[in-house]
């Protein structure tokens, strides 16, 4: 079944978008991601030109991330001050993002760029949660329980000035981290077209300590809001964003999310993690070859996609 | 007498209007024409659109006093798509990583083109005159908005017509034209579906021995319709609007899946 893509000007076989946001909707379910880190490298291999499938990717986040926020609010696990103090720095961030994505993708350099922030984030990523996760696995095996570690008590956060509350948190430290940290994530949304959760998690709990019961709810409130603002933002800026494409593959992959969910139950956490990790690595390293592998044409034309792009 | 002079007047009148076409036809005289058709005069873009395939047909007119031909026309077909000023790079190592480094712009490039012909366009003129208009492959203008080096143009041109001939949006098919009788001709015309919506315009051109009889030209469009059209006009002329459904869409199926979730 055919179906003409009418942003990306390409006609696409909707069974294999289906499939594909179903599979990648199923990871996200199982491992509790939203996915986006998958969606767009994956519309890339495909032939969606880049600039879609970062615009249209990170619309695919708000579907996936939509449902765990409200759940999160629901259980009271948000902690709305600190979520909207990081929304605040993922708007700057993302309206920066936006307008580097249009420079870059007038200078050529937009799908470089675009490999190189993957490449660098999901390898670091995914090879600090691979050793991890196997030194859980380990200790878990010679019948030790895991050593938490705990954060220490005094950080470079507590001593800049302009300090806040966040009840929720029970936490007292200044602003400027809290903005940084969502204008990275909301920089980084704009530029790659994902959520930003394996950042912002790790980042939450390690850099601001945050308690880990309200981490995954801001983190998504975050999210849900800085993706949407990132979808307005491109489809007024670069007009990439491609709502046939999002709708195949929201349905898709929040169908494959339920599936996934109860997969993901059937696993221990710390195999959980490592799968993922691989998962990771995996992706990481297919774009790195198509970077430094020499391409089969050297040339290309700059594609006339997108409401602006003549 | 006043009604024989009138008749007289009349009559001269139509001797003169007479010669004159006689006259006219003698400077036409060994002038064929072309008559075309084509199937269709709009393509739309539908959701299912896969591409679409046009037949021109298209007959050699002669008038009385053409000399007859003893050797056959040759006829050559050319549908140009909207123009781009397209930019094409390429990519160059870069401590490791392969990165676009040059480029060239260049200005108006048809988006399609598609030649066709009965036979080899080089058994049909000169390369000159196949130049003067623009037939066949080689001979497409292509010129750079900045000035460069020769050498240099002719790389980028080359690879901007490689790289249309692969992806289908450029295409010379030397036996793309057939001959239904001595002076009737088909063709057709196949649109992929990476194909711009715009105006298309379809040339014709008549050889004989090398020289170029006549020339005609036919026009068709393609545009995006229903949904396809409505979306794509959204998006460019109230991006707002389009991107705020987006995001209304998102959220709708978001909370919808929780909803089902919550259920089972």
């Amino acid at each position: 079944m055919e179906v003409y893509l009418p942003i990306a000007e390409v006609t696409v076989n909707a069974l294999a978008i289906f499939g594909m946001g179903a599979a990648v909707g199923f990871l996200a379910g199982m491992f509790g991601i939203g996915g986006g880190f998958l969606i767009t490298p994956l519309l890339i291999f495909s032939g969606i030109a880049p600039a879609v499938a970062v615009a249209t990717g990170a619309n695919q986040v708000i579907a996936s991330s939509v449902s765990g926020m409200l759940a999160h609010l629901r259980r009271n696990a948000v902690d709305r001050d600190l979520g909207l103090v990081l929304l605040a720095g993922g708007m700057i961030g993302a309206i920066i993002g936006v307008y580097a994505f249009k420079i870059l993708r007038d200078l050529g350099y937009l799908d470089a760029v675009i490999s190189v922030c993957y490449v660098l984030f999901l390898g670091v990523i995914g090879g600090l949660m691979l050793v991890e996760s196997i030194r859980t696995i380990i200790q878990r095996r010679r019948g030790r329980a895991p050593s938490m570690r705990r954060p220490g008590q005094h950080s470079w956060a507590e001593r800049l000035p302009v300090k806040m509350r966040f009840k929720r948190s029970k936490l007292y430290i200044s602003v400027f981290p809290v903005l940084a940290l969502g204008g990275a994530v909301g920089f980084l949304s704009a530029i790659m077209g994902v959520g930003g959760g394996f950042i912002m998690v790790p980042a939450m709990i390690y850099l601001l300590r945050v308690p880990t019961n309200v981490v995954i709810g801001t983190s998504l409130f975050q999210i849900v809001f800085v993706a949407a603002f990132t979808t307005l933002m491109h489809a007024i800026t670069n007009g990439t964003v491609d709502i046939v494409l999002a709708l195949l593959l929201m349905t898709a992959s929040v169908l494959g999310a339920q599936v996934g969910v109860q997969a993901g139950q059937r696993l221990k956490a710390d195999e959980l993690r490592a799968l993922l990790a691989l998962l990771v690595l995996t992706v990481c390293g297919r774009l790195l070859l198509r970077l430094i592998l020499t391409p089969d044409e050297a040339f290309s034309i700059s594609a006339l996609i997108g409401a602006f792009a003549a | 007498m006043r009604a024989r002079g009138q008749g007289q007047l009349r009559l001269a009148a139509v001797l003169a209007m007479a010669c004159a076409a006689i006259f006219a036809g003698m400077l036409r005289a060994n002038a064929e024409t072309l008559v075309a058709a084509l199937s269709q005069e709009t393509v739309f873009i539908r959701s299912n659109f896969t591409g679409a395939s046009l037949t021109l047909f298209g007959s050699i007119e002669r008038d009385a006093s053409t000399v007859a031909r003893r050797q056959g026309y040759d006829v050559v077909t050319i549908v140009r798509g909207p123009d781009e000023w397209p930019v094409v790079r390429r990519k160059d190592r870069f401590s490791g990583i392969w990165l676009n480094r040059d480029a060239m712009r260049f200005r108006s490039v048809p988006t399609y083109y598609a030649v066709q012909s009965n036979r080899s366009l080089s058994l049909i003129a000169d390369p000159q005159v196949l130049s003067r208009y623009g037939i066949g492959l080689t001979h497409i203008d292509l010129q750079p908005v900045e000035e460069t080096l020769e050498a240099e143009r002719l790389v980028f041109a080359t690879a901007l017509v490689r790289l249309r001939l692969a992806n289908g949006l450029f295409s010379e098919a030397p036996s793309g034209v057939s001959f239904l009788t001595e002076r009737v001709f088909s063709t057709r015309i196949r649109l992929p579906s990476n194909i711009h919506i715009g105006p298309y315009r379809v040339e014709m051109y008549l050889f004989r021995d090398g020289a170029l009889l006549a020339r005609e030209t036919l026009h068709f469009g393609v545009r995006k319709t229903g949904l396809e059209s409505l979306l794509s006009e959204t998006s460019r002329n109230q991006p707002v609007v389009y991107g705020l459904g987006a995001v209304a869409i998102a959220i709708l199926l978001g909370w919808l899946a929780g909803l089902m979730f919550r259920q089972s």
